[in-house]
């Protein structure tokens, strides 16, 4: 807690002050902590393979544990030995492999979406048929049909830049008052949740 | 009568019923026709996209500015093709590029955006050099530590390129020293890193940002193109079908050479979806109608 304490009123501290020693000594602060930050990915392989070992022993999803464990090693071997240019099989797969898979996975949100707005969507009241309109019109303005519809791309112009921003700064102004809060609280030792206590 | 009312009826009912096999099957061929037949668009550059643009266009000879690929595979067809385009129009304009990722996932993503645009001006006869013209430092781990470290010191934060070689040695990066040699930071993003390149880069060390977000998100970047901390913004696949239309043509232009299209075809498939999307609302809500009349009555 003194540590948080007293790094966190450096840190505080060193960001109003412009001169070149308390940049130096920040920009030592910002090394020490990417230093510290490789050490969280330790952290979290050791986490994984204890798990996937963990559940190969219990003879839980033991053929998945296997491919994880077996991913893992062989990718992060492929790196280390084989290289990680353009041209490796490291790069080929995960070009190949890595990023269809993710981006399948995520193409399949257009379709349950689809689905969702045709039975959900509906202009139950006046703030449900105000939403719906208001989304028909952003959605075709900012597309290429507002290309050739300027009204409707003024329209969708004017949504986006007047309410939507006028409430998205609230939102905004808020959270900052929200974090500024807790950090004095974490600073002054007032907030321990990240203790856990 | 009362019985073409009840057909009436039923037929309305039924309209809100589709099953989702159908709605599946239509979203697919619709997404699928335009990518097929390579249908392109003629989109007008818009504002924000604008300002991105013109920025870039008003640097001089020489600049170096720094592409950052924080983003994974699920945000790549929004958000690749405007690196690429960002890209091949800085490289037209002599301005040199650096690119480096804070996300792990961007780190294959954007080794592979800098290589294809380097291997297209190869094609077209213009070829780049590695380490003058353009450098790809790779993943970085610490995301606000590592903004905040360009701003006190490039060369600790980044001693080593992707490919090991020292940065201060090679010609691109060897006279960067802080943001003060870095005109532009464009973040490609698919998550929060806007924000915290705002947030040190431009608030502490005065740099200039802008991003480019997927269509989600555009609407929570907003608020900082209107108070000057990003000079622009690209927003989801219409400003990268924008760009990417300007710089085709640009090349086009220039050295006779077509680049292939990704966001040009792919709002296409974009625009098309939103409509049949649109078409299925009015559709549910003329059968939501119909029935609560008849419950009414």
């Amino acid at each position: 807690m003194i540590l948080v304490f007293v790094m966190g009123i450096i840190g505080f501290s060193l960001y109003f002050i412009p001169h070149p020693a308390a940049r130096q000594f920040e920009n030592t602060l910002s090394q020490w902590s990417i230093a510290i930050g490789s050490f969280a990915i330790f952290l979290a392989i050791t986490s994984l393979i204890r798990r996937y070992i963990n559940n190969i022993k219990r003879g839980k999803d033991v053929f998945y544990s296997i491919v994880a464990l077996v991913a893992l090693f062989g990718m992060a071997g492929l790196g280390l030995f084989a290289g990680i240019d353009e041209k490796s099989l490291f790069q080929k797969i995960f070009i190949n492999v890595n990023v269809p898979l993710d981006a399948t996975m995520f193409s399949l949100l257009a379709f349950y979406v689809t689905s969702a707005a045709y039975r959900a969507f509906r202009a139950r009241n006046v703030e449900a048929t105000l939403l719906l309109v208001t989304a028909v019109v952003v959605i075709l303005g900012i597309s290429t049909i507002g290309d050739t519809q300027v009204w409707l791309r003024k329209t969708a112009e004017w949504i986006m830049n007047v309410p939507n921003l006028a409430q998205k700064r609230g939102i905004l102004i808020g959270v900052g008052l929200g974090v500024i809060a807790t950090s004095v609280k974490i600073i002054l030792g007032i907030e321990r949740n990240w203790m856990g206590g | 009568m009362a019985n073409n009312e009840k057909k009436t009826t039923t037929f309305l009912e039924k309209i809100g019923q589709i099953p989702r096999f159908w709605i599946y099957l239509g979203l697919l061929v619709i997404l699928m026709l335009p990518l097929i037949l390579r249908i392109k668009a003629k989109p007008r550059m818009g504002m924000e996209t604008k300002m991105v643009y013109d920025f870039i266009d008003s640097l001089p000879p020489g600049s170096v500015i720094m592409l950052s690929f924080t983003y994974g595979p699920s945000a790549r067809p929004e958000l690749e093709p405007m690196a690429l385009a960002i890209m091949r129009h800085a490289y037209m304009r002599g301005i040199r590029v650096m690119g480096m990722t804070l996300s792990v996932e961007g780190t294959g993503l954007g080794l592979e955006a800098m290589t294809r645009v380097a291997k297209e001006f190869e094609e077209a006869g213009y070829p780049l050099t590695y380490g003058e013209d353009w450098v790809y430092l790779g993943y970085k781990t610490g995301w606000a530590m590592v903004i905040r470290g360009i701003g006190g010191d490039f060369h600790e934060t980044f001693p080593r390129d992707y490919y090991g070689n020292d940065t201060r040695k090679m010609a691109l990066t060897r006279d960067i020293q802080n943001y003060d040699d870095i005109a532009l930071v464009i973040d490609f993003a698919s998550g929060g890193s806007p924000g915290s390149w705002i947030t040190y880069a431009y608030q502490q060390f005065d740099q200039k940002v802008a991003a480019g977000v997927t269509a989600v998100m555009g609407a929570d970047w907003q608020p900082y193109i209107r108070t000057g901390q990003l000079v622009g913004m690209l927003n989801g696949m219409k400003a990268a079908a924008d760009y990417e239309a300007k710089t085709i043509e640009m090349m086009e232009k220039r050295f006779g050479y077509t680049p292939k299209p990704y966001a040009t075809v792919g709002i296409v498939s974009v625009t098309w979806a939103q409509i049949y999307l649109i078409i299925l609302i009015i559709i549910g809500n003329i059968s939501f109608f119909a029935l609560r009349r008849r419950r009414r009555r």
